[in-house]
C-alpha cells in the first residue's frame, strides 16, 4: 500500500500511467507498480478475518445481535471516512468529494455483508464466497449506461469499476469471505505455526495453480490478452475490476504472504516489529499517511510525480520513519481511550 | 532449517520469480534510421515496429503527406502516426495487445489508446492521429509510445513548432494582393488575361494566383494557406488548402474556378486567401454574362480561276470548266461580303474541296478574330492528271459547320 502511494505520489510515471490499462517503459515501474496490486486483496481477507476473529471473541461476552451491530457500525464508519476524510485527503484537502467509493468504503460494505454470514460454517462461507467468484465475471457482461448516476452507482458499486468506484463490492467482498475462512484455519482448526505454514502452502499452491490453468485458458476468467507465462501481461490481467485469474492469484499471495510472516515470526520475530506496528491500528496508518502525503506532496506540490522508482522507495523509508512513531503513539492512545470514534479507528 | 521452511523459501522464490515477471524487450533501446527509439526484441523474430508521422493520408492512394518529425500547430488539423509491425503472429499468438501513447511536452499522456489485432484482421499497420489545434496543443516535444502486451516496445519524438504570425511573415515580405486572370500560357507561365472582371462563357476559368516572396526563413516551419471563392450571395462555395513546406521552392501557388455558363452566376464575387485561418489578402472580382449571340448571315462569293495574271493582277481563265494538265491549279477566290457587318464576331470558316466521288480531299480551317478586317481568303488545288481526274467537284465554304456557300466545277482531260 506505502509502496503504491509514495509511487502515485512521487513517480512521475503517474501522468501517463491509467491505472485501469496500465503500461510501463521499464521493469522497475512494473515491479513498483504490481507490488502494489498485493494491498487490496490483502486488505480485503484480513478484514475478513479480522471480523471473523472478531466476532468470536465478542460473542462469548455479548449477545449475537451486539456482536453484529458493532461490526456493522464499524464497516458503516470506514464507508463514512472514505466519503469524508479519505477522499478528501487524496487531494490534501483542497476540495470535499464525498461522492466516491473507494477501498475504504469496499471493505466497509464487505464487513457489513459479511457479517450476515459470519456464523455459517468455513465450507457454506467457502461456498459462497467462491460461487461469487465463479458468477462474478458472467456479471461484468452486463451493459448499462455510465452516463446514468443510478447505474452507474449501481454497477460500480458491485459489480463493475469506474469513476465512481475503482472497487466493486461483490468480488471484493468473495476475498474477505474467503479471508474468513482462511482465519478459521489459521487462528481455529490449525493448532501449530507448522500445520498453520503447511496447509497455507497447500492451499496457496493449489490456488495459483487454479489461477494458471485459468489463465492459460485465455477464456473464462481472463479479461486482457497476454503475450506469454510470467510475462507482465499474463499477470496484469485486470484489477479494476479484478477478473477471476487477478483474484484468485493474490488470494493465493496473500495466504503465501501470511505463511512467509509465520515463517518470519519462527526464525527472526523482532523483522515482524515493523509490520506489526502499523497493523495494529491500520486505518489510523491509512488515513494519515495519505493526508501526509496529499498535503506535502501534492497541495503544497513538494516533487509531486518529478521522481521515478528509486525516489518512490525513498518516499516509502522517509513515510515509515514519520508514520512508526506516529502509529505506535496512537496505539497507545486508542488502548487508552473509550471514545467511540478514536475505538472505531 | 526445517524442511517446512525450505519448502517455504522455495514457493516464495518462485512466485517471487513469477510475480515479478518477465520482460521480453532488451531495455537499452537503440536508434533506427528512422529516428525511432526502439527496444528490441530479446528473440529475433518477435514483434519490431517502425513509427512515421504525417501530416495526413491521402485517402485514394494511401500515401503519406508531409511525412516529418516537425509540425505546425493549426487549428482543425491532425497529426497522422502510422506504424509498421514486423512479425506479427511469428509466435502463434491469437490475440496481440499493444497500445498507442501520445505524450505531451510535459511528459503527461495525452491519449492511450488500446488496440487488440487478431491474426483475421490481417493488418500489420496501426495508425492513429492526434489534433494539433491551437486550443489543444501547446508548442515542444511529443513523442508518440508504443507498447506491445504492456512493454514498451518504441518511441518517436515529434515537435510542434507555434503557427508564424501574419504581421511578422508580411514584414518578411510577404505580398497582401492576388492576381486574376483568364488563363496561363504553359510554356512561359505568363498569364494572360489579368483583369477583374471575367465573361461568364464557354469552358472559361477564372485563375488566381499568390505570389509568394524569394527564400524567407521560416525555420521548420511549414506554410497552410486556403483560398475561399465567395459568390455573389456571400456564400462560399469552393475552399481550396494549399501547403507550402519548410523545403519547398516554388515562387507561387494559384486555384481556379471554372465560370462556364449555367455554372456561375454573374455578380460580384470575392476571393480570400487566408494564412492558418487569418485572413492574409483578398480580391473582389465581377462576372459578367455572355453578350447575346446574334446570328450570323454572311454573304460569301466564290470566284473559281486558273491563275492569276502577274502583270495585271486579273485572274485568268475564271469558271467552272477546267482541263487537266501538269503543275496547272484551279483557285478560288472567297470574299466574304458583308463582313464589316460582324466585325466584332470571331468567326471560324471551313474550306472543302470535294472530288467526283463525294468526298472531301482537302480541307482548311480558318479563324477570323474579332476586330480582324480581313475578307478574303484564297485556297487551291493541283489539277495534274496524276493527282486529280476528270469529273464533277464542287467548293464548299462552312461557317460554324454551317454550309454557307458551294460552287461547283468540271475538270476535263
Amino acid at each position: 500500500m506505502l509502496v503504491g502511494h509514495s509511487s502515485y505520489y512521487l513517480n512521475s510515471i503517474w501522468h501517463q500511467l491509467d491505472p485501469f490499462d496500465p503500461v510501463f517503459p521499464s521493469w522497475g515501474q512494473f515491479a513498483l507498480r504490481y507490488a502494489g496490486y498485493l494491498c487490496a486483496p490483502g486488505f480485503l481477507m484480513m478484514a475478513g478475518a479480522m471480523v471473523w476473529w472478531s466476532y468470536q471473541r465478542r460473542i462469548k461476552k455479548a449477545s449475537d445481535w451486539s456482536v453484529r451491530w458493532y461490526l456493522i457500525q464499524r464497516g458503516l464508519f470506514l464507508v463514512v471516512a472514505q466519503m469524508t476524510w479519505v477522499n478528501s485527503s487524496w487531494g490534501g484537502f483542497r476540495t470535499f468529494n464525498p461522492w466516491h467509493f473507494g477501498i475504504i468504503a469496499c471493505i466497509g460494505l464487505s464487513m457489513i455483508l459479511l457479517v450476515f454470514i459470519i456464523k455459517l460454517r468455513w465450507q457454506f462461507r467457502l461456498a459462497i464466497g467462491l460461487a461469487i467468484l465463479v458468477i462474478h465475471p458472467f456479471l461484468l457482461n452486463f451493459q448499462y449506461d455510465t452516463e446514468n448516476i443510478l447505474e452507474q452507482v449501481l454497477m460500480q458499486t458491485f459489480i463493475d469499476s469506474g469513476d465512481f468506484n475503482k472497487y466493486p463490492v461483490l468480488p471484493w467482498f468473495a476475498l474477505a469471505i474467503l479471508g474468513s475462512v482462511m482465519a478459521t484455519g489459521w487462528l481455529s482448526i490449525w493448532k501449530t505455526d507448522k500445520k498453520r505454514m503447511l496447509m497455507s502452502l497447500g492451499i496457496a499452491a493449489t490456488a495459483f495453480l487454479l489461477a494458471i490453468v485459468i489463465r492459460m485458458g485465455r477464456g473464462y476468467g481472463n479479461i486482457s490478452p497476454f503475450s506469454e507465462f510470467g510475462s507482465w501481461s499474463f499477470l496484469l490481467d485486470q484489477k479494476y475490476p479484478p477478473s477471476l485469474f487477478m483474484n484468485l492469484w493474490f488470494f493465493a499471495s496473500v495466504v503465501l504472504g501470511v505463511s512467509l510472516f509465520i515463517a518470519i515470526g519462527k526464525l527472526s520475530p523482532k523483522l515482524l516489529m515493523v509490520f506489526s506496528i502499523p497493523g495494529k491500528v491500520p486505518l489510523f496508518f491509512y488515513a494519515v499517511h495519505l493526508a501526509i502525503l496529499g498535503i506535502f506532496v501534492k497541495r503544497l506540490n513538494i516533487f509531486y510525480r518529478e521522481g521515478e522508482v528509486l525516489e518512490s522507495l525513498l518516499g516509502v523509508v522517509i513515510m515509515l520513519v514519520v508514520m512508526l512513531p506516529l502509529c505506535k503513539w496512537f496505539f497507545g492512545v486508542k488502548r487508552r481511550s473509550k471514545n467511540y470514534f478514536i475505538q472505531m479507528i | 532449517m526445517t524442511i517446512l521452511n525450505k519448502i517455504s523459501l522455495s514457493l516464495i522464490i518462485v512466485v517471487f520469480l513469477l510475480g515479478f515477471g518477465c520482460t521480453s524487450r532488451i531495455e537499452t533501446p537503440i536508434m533506427d534510421e528512422n529516428s525511432t527509439l526502439i527496444y528490441p526484441p530479446k528473440n529475433a523474430d518477435d514483434v519490431s515496429v517502425k513509427i512515421t508521422f504525417c501530416r495526413k493520408i491521402d485517402k485514394k492512394t494511401g500515401n503519406l503527406v508531409g511525412e516529418g518529425t516537425i509540425f505546425t500547430i493549426t487549428n482543425k488539423s491532425k497529426i497522422q502516426a502510422v506504424v509498421e509491425f514486423e512479425n506479427l503472429f511469428n509466435n502463434g499468438k491469437d490475440k496481440l495487445m499493444f497500445h498507442l501513447d501520445w505524450v505531451g511536452p510535459d511528459d503527461k499522456s495525452i491519449f492511450l489508446k488500446r488496440i487488440l489485432l487478431s491474426p483475421d484482421d490481417s493488418l500489420s499497420i496501426i495508425k492513429g492521429s492526434i489534433s494539433v489545434s491551437a486550443e489543444t496543443r501547446e508548442p515542444g516535444k511529443y513523442k508518440l509510445k508504443i507498447y506491445y502486451f504492456r512493454e514498451l516496445i518504441a518511441e518517436k519524438s515529434f515537435e510542434l513548432s507555434p503557427q508564424p504570425q501574419l504581421k511578422e511573415l508580411i514584414e518578411k515580405g510577404f505580398s497582401i494582393a492576388i492576381t486574376l486572370c483568364r488563363s496561363v500560357e504553359k510554356k512561359s507561365g505568363e498569364r494572360i488575361g489579368v483583369d477583374s472582371i471575367f465573361m461568364i462563357k464557354g469552358k472559361s476559368k477564372v485563375r488566381a494566383y499568390y505570389d509568394l516572396p524569394g527564400l524567407v526563413d521560416l525555420g521548420s516551419r511549414y506554410l497552410l494557406f486556403y483560398f475561399d471563392w465567395i459568390d455573389q450571395n456571400d456564400s462560399s462555395f469552393y475552399k481550396k488548402q494549399i501547403v507550402i513546406d519548410a523545403e519547398d521552392t516554388t515562387s507561387y501557388f494559384g486555384s481556379s474556378i471554372s465560370i462556364r455558363p449555367g455554372k456561375r452566376e454573374p455578380g460580384n464575387y470575392t476571393l480570400q486567401l487566408y494564412l492558418f485561418n487569418e485572413l492574409l489578402a483578398e480580391k473582389k472580382f465581377e462576372l459578367i454574362p455572355e453578350p447575346e449571340e446574334i446570328p450570323i448571315n454572311l454573304n460569301a462569293k466564290i470566284t473559281l480561276y486558273r491563275k492569276l495574271d502577274k502583270k495585271t493582277g486579273k485572274r485568268v481563265d475564271e469558271g467552272a470548266i477546267f482541263t487537266l494538265k501538269n503543275k496547272r491549279k484551279v483557285r478560288a477566290l472567297i470574299d466574304i461580303l458583308n463582313r464589316s457587318e460582324y466585325i466584332d464576331r470571331e468567326l471560324k470558316l471551313q474550306l472543302e474541296w470535294i472530288g467526283p466521288n463525294g468526298k472531301s480531299f482537302y480541307k482548311k480551317k480558318i479563324v477570323f478574330a474579332p476586330g480582324d478586317p480581313i475578307s478574303v481568303i484564297n485556297s487551291s488545288i493541283s489539277i495534274s492528271p496524276d493527282k486529280r481526274q476528270a469529273g464533277e467537284y464542287s467548293f464548299r465554304l462552312f461557317l460554324f459547320k454551317e454550309l454557307i456557300a458551294e460552287k461547283k466545277f468540271e475538270l476535263r482531260l
